[in-house]
């Protein structure tokens, strides 16, 4: 349907077999060999190991992108996939590009402008990837162009590709399945107005295309079902699938600093100028809707939905090549606007070239630049590659193994915290669900996290206590809480190696009471010198309600004094205790509050807040302070000499509703 | 109804007029900023990046949706004025 001049479909077939041939001369092979070994990297090379080993996605491992990128380098199947999705995307992209620009001449020039945009600027990968979800649009754009409501049949097919794509490449198909009834819900309106709403044929025809639509999902789905029901993991999919959702909560960081990259301007400035033309044709030039109109619906739709998850984590350098797309779209008019005014064709064709190297060379983007090179190496070996890289780049992740191995004599499991999976390789064993401290952020996870520690009998933990926020500059013992208390109140430090620290298995020990804390002062300092940020006045602004429980009032709002020779006349334990301090002058250090707790056991922690107010208090849940992960008697409370503010203590035993 | 060549011109500079009053408004963004509320921490227990820094959750959306559907505002704003001071085209 979409191929009905037979010249455009041998121009296709050529550019399909071209970008084959390119892509077996350029065929690097598909083992990933990583240029370092940060955070990133280590969780990618540790999906590769779990994928050799045969550990199953979503069940052993947690990993959000979906079957396609899982296996693309352990199943030939998925080889043969990953091999023909560039060619295959390429194609299509050739194809709309030919339906806009009736002139070859042009088409071509534009097609390979495109194809070097990607080339420099954005990476085969990252394309193959978000270029599925792109093309999808533009092919649902045509197809709604000619019709209100898609014939059932080639609703079936759209709903069955979208499941295919879907089963390879999760993210894609969510946001195919989107795009889809996007079309389906707003076609009917764009081409006959707000009115056709109230007619009872719109619910007819859209509730019909919808059911459709959802019947083809279901059944692109089947095979992906069918692998999941053999694995038996059909239902760890669905959790997996349901808990991505938690990712926005922790993952989100600010939009507006990084808004002002070159990146991200080129989107909102192409998005922006495309809405506005659209909508000025719509309201003053009373322009009939056609292909290029559907076009640019199809790709700003797209680019917000993944706006959308740039302003959760940036991924504006990625999505630069729909903007690009919308440009050559706003080109294509101001070249007719041009000719209109009767300038030369050959100074527009000119003109438009010397622009097109501009961009290429001129504008001031990130130069894509992968994290690996591309070898051509079976799984085992490239995995082996990887190991010695890694061993002769930094040395320490040998000697932590060899220390553990011969001078402590212990072959069993051990536990990387908060994040250097890279153990888990080099020991041959089968990694915890989640590899660091960053996916497992939801108190779930965490607990996921200590069942492994338990249920494997692990004697050591490998802490790297150079590591001391993994992403964001969120401390670990924030992000990482409720594993930490764990960690701390069951094992014992008893070595050193460059930024490790060896933690053997001893409950029995007190973790702040060892005096090889000593010997690493910064961490020490790390623990005992905490920074709470804004936890305790959020706590305060939305779980006020639980200080209106007069059961669990230890002692009402009293000055420092009357709380000090309280608590030298009554033994007060941190378990379950929490501070309310209402007004905003505790001692002071910048722009945060500090109190400092000592403890009967001759220890004492010092914590930052930002300030509150009478009306709105701070909570701090005591629980949470690295030095009372085990209970302790409280003995003092120190605060500077300008302080005037009351403090009251309360008792959570019964309420899990605060942090 | 069709549109003479002047008075397109008329319709982008009052558009243009509009605009440049929303880009100025954005120079109080952070004004703006502080007028969301800073995030809670749920059952879930999750604390990263906005529950740690205050960071309003919802703020770049809004924003960001404030920003992309300005056009369609600012041309309605300058179709709804033409009609009600009844310009001709």
């Amino acid at each position: 349907m979409i191929i009905k001049n037979k010249s455009l479909f041998f121009q296709a077939i050529i550019i399909f077999l071209f970008f084959c041939v390119l892509a077996i001369v350029t065929f690097k092979g598909y083992c990933k060999v990583y240029k370092n070994y940060n955070f990133d990297t280590q969780a990618l090379l540790t999906w590769d190991y779990s994928s050799y080993k045969g550990l199953l996605p979503y069940k052993d491992t947690f990993y959000p992108y979906g079957l396609l990128p899982y296996y693309e380098n352990t199943l030939p199947f998925f080889q043969l996939i990953s091999f023909f999705i560039g060619p295959i995307l390429y194609t299509l992209f050739f194809i709309v590009i030919m339906k806009v620009w009736q002139d070859k001449l042009y088409a071509l020039l534009i097609f390979i402008l495109f194809y070097f945009f990607i080339e420099k600027f954005i990476g085969h990968d990252v394309f193959n990837r978000y270029g599925i979800i792109t093309i999808l649009a533009c092919i649902t754009a045509y197809l709604f162009l000619r019709n209100s409501y898609l014939p059932s049949k080639i609703t079936l097919v759209l709903g069955v590709a979208t499941g295919l794509i879907f089963s390879l490449v999760n993210d894609q198909g969510t946001y195919g399945v989107l795009i889809v009834t996007l079309f389906i819900l707003f076609n009917p309106i764009i081409k006959y107005g707000f009115r056709n709403i109230f007619s009872r044929n719109y619910y007819k025809n859209t509730g019909k295309s919808i059911i459709v639509f959802s019947l083809g999902i279901i059944i692109g789905l089947i095979p992906f079902a069918v692998y999941l029901t053999y694995n038996n993991i059909l239902y760890d999919f669905y959790v997996s699938f349901i808990r991505l959702s938690d990712s926005a909560l922790y993952a989100k960081t600010p939009f507006f600093p990084y808004s002002r990259s070159p990146e991200n301007l080129f989107t909102f400035v192409s998005i922006f100028l495309t809405i506005f033309y659209i909508t000025y044709n719509k309201f003053f030039r009373k322009i009939d809707f056609n292909f290029i109109f559907y076009l640019q619906l199809g790709l700003i739709s797209v680019l917000i939905l993944l706006e959308q998850k740039s302003l959760i984590r940036s991924i504006s350098e990625q999505i630069t090549f729909i903007s690009f797309l919308l440009f050559m779209l706003l080109f294509y008019d101001f070249r007719k606007f041009l000719e209109k005014l009767k300038v030369p064709s050959l100074s527009i064709l000119i003109c438009s070239s010397i622009l097109g190297i501009f961009i290429l060379y001129r504008i001031p983007f990130k130069h894509f630049n992968t994290e690996y090179n591309l070898a051509n190496l079976d799984p085992k070996a490239c995995l082996n590659k990887n190991v010695n890289n890694l061993l002769s780049s930094k040395n320490e992740y040998g000697l932590v193994k060899q220390r553990i191995e011969k001078d402590l004599n212990y072959k069993g499991k051990i536990f990387s915290f908060p994040g250097d999976p890279i153990f888990y390789i080099l020991n041959k064993q089968k990694p915890p669900y989640y590899s660091n401290v960053y996916d497992s952020s939801s108190l779930i996870a965490q607990e996921k996290q200590v069942r492994y520690i338990k249920e494997r009998g692990i004697q050591y933990i490998i802490y790297n206590k150079k590591v001391l926020a993994v992403q964001d500059g969120v401390p670990d013992f924030i992000r990482g809480n409720f594993e930490l208390r764990f960690i701390l109140n069951n094992f014992t430090p008893v070595n050193k190696i460059g930024d490790f620290l060896l933690l053997k298995k001893d409950s029995g020990k007190d973790f702040f009471k060892e005096r090889f804390l000593d010997t690493v002062p910064k961490f020490k300092k790390y623990l005992l010198q905490v920074d709470f940020a804004f936890i305790p006045k959020s706590e305060g602004l939305y779980k006020k309600r639980f200080l209106n429980n007069i059961n669990n009032l230890v002692l009402q709002k009293s000055t420092v004094r009357n709380i000090n020779s309280f608590l030298t006349n009554k033994s007060v334990g941190s378990d379950n205790t929490v501070l309310v301090v209402w007004g905003s002058n505790v001692g002071q250090k910048g722009d945060r509050a500090w109190i400092t707790l000592k403890t009967k056991d001759n220890l004492e922690t010092t914590i930052y807040f930002y300030k509150c107010t009478n009306r709105k208090p701070c909570i701090i849940n005591l629980s949470r302070l690295p030095l009372f992960y085990k209970n302790r008697i409280i003995e003092k409370i120190i605060v500077n000499s300008s302080f005037n503010d009351l403090i009251e203590m309360r008792n959570s035993s019964n309420d899990n509703t605060l942090w | 109804m069709r549109f003479n060549k002047s008075t397109h011109i008329k319709i982008l500079i009052e558009a243009l007029f509009y605009f440049s009053i929303e880009v100025l408004l954005t120079l109080f963004f952070r004004k703006i900023r502080n007028l969301f509320p800073i995030p809670t921490i749920g059952e879930n227990k999750i604390v990263g990046y906005a529950q740690y820094f205050g960071y309003p959750f919802y703020f770049d959306n809004f924003v960001f949706f404030l920003f992309i559907i300005s056009p369609l505002l600012l041309l309605s704003i300058v179709t709804v004025r033409r009609k009600i001071f009844k310009i001709k085209t």
